[in-house]
This record gives structure tokens, C-alpha cells and sequence, in this order.
């Protein structure tokens, strides 16, 4: 039991150093899909520490566009 | 609207699978996983665990030398971290560092950077605060109080066992619900005093001390021969029960206080240690003085009539 989950974690080290390396390519779908993931397999406060991690923000654009001038 | 990846907390997410895989994968027989697998404990246990780490490391915990913010990318530099202080305040700056890092490097961390002994020994390290102590004294203090932090971490989510409570619950009414009013106002202080006392856990030892004191005072109530006193008490109480019953419970009493390190301190007193003897020794004699306090107040009432 314990090697099966020990191999997945191993699984998501890789896949997250995958994504290190291509940071600027990776779409926030692949982000969403792979926290959903490695949060269920996490237990106790390693799941709650994960969860508040955010991988990303959206900046609103200083000047709205739309206004016109 | 644009995308802003926060690369902070990808490396934090790896410091977090990375702990939870050690976790899973450690061999518990080797002797440097034991301390590693507390440290992980304490970490997961604590939710704070980084911030008040991160407060020993820049000496906001006045136990542990001070580091500006020079001297804070050092301490992470010379471990081989590359990491530089930003200027933002040192210990959010050194709790987000941490975050960052698995339990080994902050084990690393721990023990060549925080117990550096040269650190302890570099008086501009000092603050007014520390600046006495013993280059000695001063490593020791953190010493101990870093073993105080990783126990109260690993023990932060423990709960009060529900036996205890409802043990508890049984012995309101005779601690809280009753005060005592007799004509002695040494014996109605000591009993109070007793109370007040086992209320809080350090002083359980001097509760006890105390309503012993009380159970000796109270076997004079009624002359200064105690003998005397103490047979007219039993006398009293032993309405629907036998006499003997109260009598050897007298006698028992009596014995453990003068054999046990209640009121006498002396070697060859053997001491009551467990917080579960305490109890079950202060409730004991609290149940015995609680009935003759009712029967002392009948005979009060009945000689001021």
C-alpha cells in the first residue's frame, strides 16, 4: 500500500518538475486538473497546506479598453 | 485580462510532496529518520510550525541570535540555499522561505544554521535583552526551548479524553457548588484555598498539601484532644452506614498523609506522581470532608439554637 502511494508521489514530483520546466506553456486547465488530483491523494494537513496554494492569479489590465475616450 | 503564474508556490507544493513522500517511503529503523519523522510531525501537526521556526531563526525569539536582514541571507546562503532577503519583514520573509523547503532541508537548516555554536558565542548576535547570559546559558535556553517547541507542535491537536471530562463533571458540585461556612475560618480557608489550587494543573500538589491540612484541622473541630474530636466526628456521619466503615476511612486517610510526600517532604515519603493518583486521592478525602461539613453544620445549627 504504502509503495503503491509512494510511487504516486513520485509520479506528481515528476509531473510538477515538468511543469517548472515549461512554466510559461502550461494552461491553467493542466493546473486546475493536476491540483485536483495530488489534493485528493494528500491527507491531513499536507492537504490543507496544498489547498491554500493558489499557482496562479489573474491581473485585470490597468486601463479598460472599452471606455471610450 | 492576463495570467500571472506564482512560482513561490509551485516550490512549495514540491516542499509539500516531497514531505508527504518521505513520510510514506522512510526506513523507521535507521536511527536519522526517527528525528526526521518527529520534525515531520511537528510540522504537520502545527499549523504555525514555519512562523514560530521562522522567529527562532531571525531572533524575534529572544532565546536565539539576532540576524538582520544581511545576516539572514547568509545564514541561508552559507547552507546552500539561494535565497536573498527582499527587504520585506524578516520573519513573513523566512516563514515563506521555509514553506518552500522539505523536512530534510529544514532539518539541515535546524542543525548547521539556528545551533550554529559561532553563532552563539558572536556577541553582535546579542540584543539588550540577552546580552548577560553565558555564551553557555545562552545556547542551552534555546536548546531547551527548541525541544519545548517540537513537543507543543506534536501535541497541538490533542484532545481532552471524554472519561476525564465526565469525571470532571461528577465533581463539580464538590468543587465549585458548595463554600464552606463554618465557625473555623482556618478550616474554611484551607478547604477553599484546596479548590482554588487543584483548578490549576501546576499546583495540584499544593491542593492536595492543603486539603490535607484541612482533614487535620477538621478532626480538632470539636476539641483539642484529637482523638477525642475525630470520634465524635465519626459518630456523627455514621448514620446509615457502619461505623467502622468511617472510622477506617479515618484511619486510612490519615496513614497516607503521614506515609505519602502530602505534608511531609522528608526521603523516605514516597511520592504521588501521576496526575491520575492526585485526583483520585483529592477527590477521596473532598468526599469525606464534604460529609462531615454537613454534619458539622447540623451541630452548629443545633448549638445555636
Amino acid at each position: 500500500m504504502s509503495k503503491a502511494i509512494e510511487s504516486i508521489y513520485s509520479k506528481y514530483l515528476s509531473e510538477l518538475h515538468e511543469f517548472e520546466k515549461n512554466l510559461q506553456e502550461v494552461t491553467l486547465e493542466e493546473i486546475e486538473e493536476w491540483r485536483e488530483k495530488v489534493k485528493n491523494t494528500l491527507e491531513g494537513n499536507h492537504r490543507i497546506r496544498f489547498s491554500r496554494l493558489r499557482f496562479y492569479e489573474k491581473v485585470e489590465p490597468y486601463f479598460n479598453d472599452d471606455i471610450p475616450f | 485580462m492576463s495570467i500571472n503564474l506564482l512560482s513561490d508556490d509551485f516550490l512549495q507544493a514540491k516542499a509539500i510532496l516531497r514531505d508527504a513522500h518521505f513520510k510514506v517511503s522512510a526506513d523507521r529503523n535507521k536511527k536519522e529518520n526517527i528525528g526526521l519523522l518527529k520534525l515531520l510531525k511537528a510540522r504537520e501537526e502545527n499549523i504555525d510550525f514555519e512562523i514560530e521556526l521562522s522567529e527562532k531563526i531571525c531572533g524575534d525569539n529572544l532565546k536565539y541570535p539576532y540576524r538582520s536582514s544581511y545576516f539572514l541571507t547568509k545564514f541561508f546562503q552559507e547552507l546552500g540555499f539561494n535565497f536573498t532577503h527582499d527587504g520585506s519583514t524578516r520573519r513573513f520573509w523566512v516563514r515563506d522561505v521555509l514553506l518552500q523547503l522539505d523536512v530534510i532541508q529544514i532539518s539541515r537548516s535546524i542543525e548547521n544554521g539556528l545551533f550554529r555554536k559561532k553563532n552563539f558565542k558572536n556577541r553582535s548576535f546579542r540584543t539588550t535583552k540577552n546580552e548577560e547570559l553565558s555564551d553557555d546559558d545562552f545556547l542551552n535556553n534555546a536548546i531547551l526551548d527548541f525541544k519545548d517547541f517540537i513537543d507543543e507542535s506534536i501535541r497541538v491537536n490533542e484532545t481532552v479524553n471524554l472519561d476525564q471530562i465526565l469525571n470532571l463533571n461528577l465533581n463539580i458540585e464538590l468543587l465549585f457548588d458548595k463554600t464552606t461556612e463554618t465557625k473555623d475560618e482556618e478550616l474554611n480557608k484551607l478547604i477553599g484555598e484546596a479548590k482554588e489550587r487543584f483548578l490549576k494543573p501546576d499546583d495540584q500538589n499544593v491542593a492536595l498539601e492543603k486539603l490535607w491540612d484541612a482533614f487535620e484541622r477538621i478532626k480538632t473541630y470539636y476539641d483539642p484532644n484529637k482523638k477525642k474530636s475525630a470520634n465524635r466526628l465519626i459518630d456523627k456521619i455514621s448514620i446509615d452506614l457502619d461505623r467502622e466503615i468511617f472510622a477506617k476511612e479515618f484511619e486510612m486517610l490519615t496513614n497516607i498523609g503521614n506515609n505519602y510526600r502530602i505534608r511531609h517532604h522528608e526521603t523516605d515519603k514516597k511520592p504521588i506522581n501521576t496526575a491520575n493518583q492526585i485526583n483520585y486521592l483529592f477527590f477521596r478525602m473532598l468526599s469525606l470532608i464534604d460529609l462531615s461539613l454537613d454534619r458539622l453544620s447540623e451541630s452548629d445549627n443545633e448549638s445555636e439554637k
